[in-house]
């Protein structure tokens, strides 16, 4: 019995005992759950707090990263944002979406070259027949300036030259040939040829210092450097004051190669223009009719592209007249001594020691015998007119001239009044159509 | 015209030391010799056959370009129609007349017209160039 | 007019010029005369001026090339001449003071429409033919008449072309009976001679008896 109470008791004692120590128990399980459930609130808000950290960054990379990134494909300066909230961001978020970017920006540039690509094509398709066409333009042109003495085919051709420059340079940016193969040239034709294809040519005025005045360049890059020539007389044009001369100057230098330098009074570069201009200059690798700006500001492209192809380098700087200097330089390699025999042109400066053209006799074409056939015949015709002209309808000096309205008469006898020299200038002017380069 | 004409062989036919530019399409364009000019100093036609001769003024390098130079050296020795002149330069008429014209105007050039006018062709200056023609060698 | 022409090239004139030697002309006292010798294409222009001019023939001319642009010719190659522009001209001076310039002027068709231009001042023209492609000189033939121009046609006797009378030359060219037509050489100065005179006879028979 008393064993039983024992027993009983001890079993109370044991089971008071365990339930004291249940009680501990469970209270730290307790602490320890509210802990966890604590320590849970915290990583859900957290997470949260990531979430909604991870959507602005993602509608923040949606709306304003990628097309600032896009953006800096073709403008170099415009600002790429970072994250919006760089020290809240995951690290691997962060990677992720720097993923996102530049897969982004890849799949952007990749498609603008295949667009820019199938752009060029086109536009080679279409310079090309343009080209073709002008050329023929300024064969008859030539063809008729050597039957006829009207001054308007001069002014005719040299519109057709004009047209004929911007077309050949968009041909060069888009990678075409230059669409002419010349034999060798003399160096100071190619400067002169070039002088033509500007609008402002009559300010140009060209000192020749060769001391071989038939210094040639090779025929491969002579159309090509009276190219580049042409698109850096026409940036000295179009940048300085019209009333000012744009000098040019031809001469060997040290290494057996020669030196163009064109000099220009105008408004001169700031260094990040003469940054980006330099950089055109050298021949960039990848060149985007995107790039070029709106309006496209092609001339240093234009020539940068032929430095790459052809040799030769350009370097500018500020001029001593005050806007900018480019020197081109054509090495050794490229050019060559002409023979005795090439005349050069009245046009160009250099000693007149030139003597006229002469030809050597021509034979007598061998005509074979032909046999005897029956002769056409014709109906004579009667004059046009009922009163035949007179014998001989000589020259009348008083003829009028060509209808022009008389205020462009006006200004243009103003023009020539003041001098020949300016009134080239003036008139040099009113075909002021050129299109600016990159200066700002 | 004639036959042996360069024109109907290949380019590398064309006679060296012809025509400045030579072979190939041309280079230098007549025009420059306008100087942007659309029409000639002066009001008085040049014709073909108008002639020219130098004074003693040589034209000062400050104001004329070498064309305009070249055109009075040419002329230094005795006249020669603004035709011969062009060809001797190797440009067209119309572009000589502008540098015949400026000259003129600078008072380094004279210019003649010893064409008959419609009037003076009459028959005894015809009759003139028969007994010419018929006395020539 | 029916004997062969020689075949050496015809005596040159007494004093052809030498390359690079201008020929000046006095400065006054003489009087300039233009006279138009046209026909087709290599009917012997050039060389009838060259038989008879007393300064080189003097060409305003260039050897004119095709333009190399086109799918063709993107491979760099030299472009091929394809045209020679000329406009020949010579001088003659006549016993009397009087100097005749010859210019020689394209037949061709394409240059009708600027006829007026060449042709103005000129005394008349000498019109060209060659009898193995007379029609070759029908337009132009067409032209001066319409033009109003006094003409004589001067039927240039290559070697080896077929030979034809006067009469036979006249009736297909449908020549008006004043209408001079002369068989020359234009190699022979003579020959070449006697193509002005029968112009100037002509252009004489067309003035007023009385001024």
């Amino acid at each position: 019995m008393l064993i039983a109470f024992i027993a009983v008791l001890l079993a109370a004692a044991i089971g008071g005992i365990w339930s004291g120590l249940r009680h501990v128990r469970d209270a730290q399980l307790v602490r320890m759950a509210r802990t966890t459930v604590q320590t849970a609130e915290v990583r859900a808000k957290n997470a949260e707090e990531q979430l909604q950290v991870a959507i602005e960054e993602l509608r923040y990379l949606a709306a304003d990263r990628i097309p600032a990134a896009v953006l800096a494909l073709t403008h170099e300066h415009a600002p790429v944002p970072g994250l919006l909230h760089p020290q809240a961001a995951n690290a691997q978020l962060a990677k992720a979406m720097r993923d996102v970017l530049s897969s982004a920006t890849d799949a952007a540039a990749g498609e603008r070259d295949r667009v820019d690509a199938a752009a060029r094509a086109a536009m080679r398709g279409a310079t090309s027949k343009v080209q073709s066409l002008l050329y023929q333009t300024q064969s008859v042109l030539h063809d008729l300036q050597h039957e006829l003495d009207d001054p308007r085919l001069l002014e005719l051709d040299f519109r057709n030259e004009l047209a004929l420059r911007r077309i050949q340079a968009t041909a060069v940016l888009c990678e075409a040939w230059p669409g002419l193969a010349r034999s060798d040239s003399p160096l100071a034709e190619v400067v002169i040829g070039a002088q033509s294809r500007v609008a402002g040519y009559a300010r140009i005025k060209m000192a020749n210092h060769l001391r071989e005045q038939r210094l040639g360049v090779v025929a491969r890059a002579a159309e090509p450097l009276a190219i580049a020539v042409a698109e850096l007389l026409a940036n000295a044009t179009s940048y300085s004051h019209p009333d000012t001369a744009v000098p040019v100057t031809i001469q060997q230098s040290g290494g057996r190669g020669a030196l163009v330098v064109v000099d220009d009074a105008g408004i001169g570069m700031d260094d990040e223009t003469l940054a980006r201009a330099r950089r055109l200059l050298a021949g960039p690798d990848t060149l985007l009719l995107t790039e070029l700006g709106n309006p496209p500001q092609a001339g240093f492209a234009v020539v940068g592209r032929l430095v790459k192809q052809y040799g030769f380098s350009v370097h500018i700087e500020s001029s001593p007249y005050g806007g900018v200097r480019a020197m081109l330089r054509v090495p050794a390699e490229l050019l060559t001594v002409l023979d005795e025999e090439h005349t050069l042109s009245v046009l160009v400066p250099a000693p007149a020691d030139t003597a006229a053209p002469q030809r050597p006799a021509e034979p007598l074409e061998d005509s074979p015998v032909t046999e005897a056939v029956p002769l056409p015949s014709r109906r004579r015709r009667s004059p046009k007119t009922a009163a035949a002209r007179p014998v001989a309808a000589v020259p009348q000096p008083e003829a009028a001239p060509a209808a022009r309205t008389p205020e462009q008469a006006g200004a243009l006898w103003g023009a020539l009044q003041d001098g020949t020299r300016s009134g080239r200038t003036a008139a040099g002017n009113a075909t002021g159509d050129e299109q600016g380069d990159i200066r700002s | 015209m004639t036959a042996g004409r360069p024109g109907t062989s290949g380019a590398a036919a064309a006679p060296k030391g012809g025509p400045p530019g030579g072979r190939g399409r041309r280079l230098i364009p007549a025009y420059l010799a306008t100087g942007g000019r659309e029409r000639p100093r002066g009001t008085a036609g040049f014709d073909r056959l108008t002639l020219l001769v130098a004074t003693d003024q040589q034209p000062p390098e400050l104001d004329f370009g070498p064309e305009h130079r070249r055109l009075w050296t040419l002329l230094r020795p005795g006249a020669l129609t603004v035709v011969e002149c062009a060809a001797h330069l190797g440009l067209p008429v119309s572009a000589t007349v502008f540098l015949a014209a400026d000259l003129v105007g600078g008072g380094h050039l004279l210019a003649r017209s010893p064409v008959p006018k419609a009037e003076e062709i009459d028959r005894t200056l015809i009759e003139r160039l028969l007994v010419g023609l018929r006395a020539l060698p | 007019m029916d004997s062969v022409p020689s075949p050496e090239p015809a005596t040159a004139p007494a004093a052809e010029p030498r390359p690079g030697q201008v020929r000046y002309l006095p400065a006054t006292g003489q009087t300039l005369m233009k006279l138009i010798i046209t026909g087709p294409f290599g009917v012997g222009k050039t060389t009838l001026i060259r038989t008879l001019s007393e300064i080189p023939t003097l060409h305003t001319e260039e050897v004119m090339t095709r333009s190399s642009v086109g799918h063709d010719d993107l491979k760099g190659l030299p472009e091929k001449a394809t045209t020679t522009v000329a406009v020949d001209f010579g001088r003659l001076t006549v016993p009397g003071d009087l100097v005749l310039y010859l210019f020689g002027t394209p037949g061709q068709e394409r240059f009708f429409p600027l006829w007026q231009d060449i042709a103005r001042g000129a005394l008349g023209a000498l019109v060209m033919a060659d009898t193995r492609r007379l029609a070759d000189s029908f337009p132009v033939m067409d032209m001066v008449e319409e033009e109003g121009l006094p003409y004589a046609v001067a039927v240039n006797r290559f070697p080896g072309a077929p030979a034809h009378s006067d009469d036979t030359l006249r009736k297909h060219l449908d020549l008006a009976p004043q209408t001079p037509l002369v068989q020359c050489d234009a190699r022979n100065r003579r020959d070449s001679i006697g193509t002005l005179i029968a112009l100037a006879e002509h252009v004489l028979t067309r003035l007023p008896e009385d001024d």
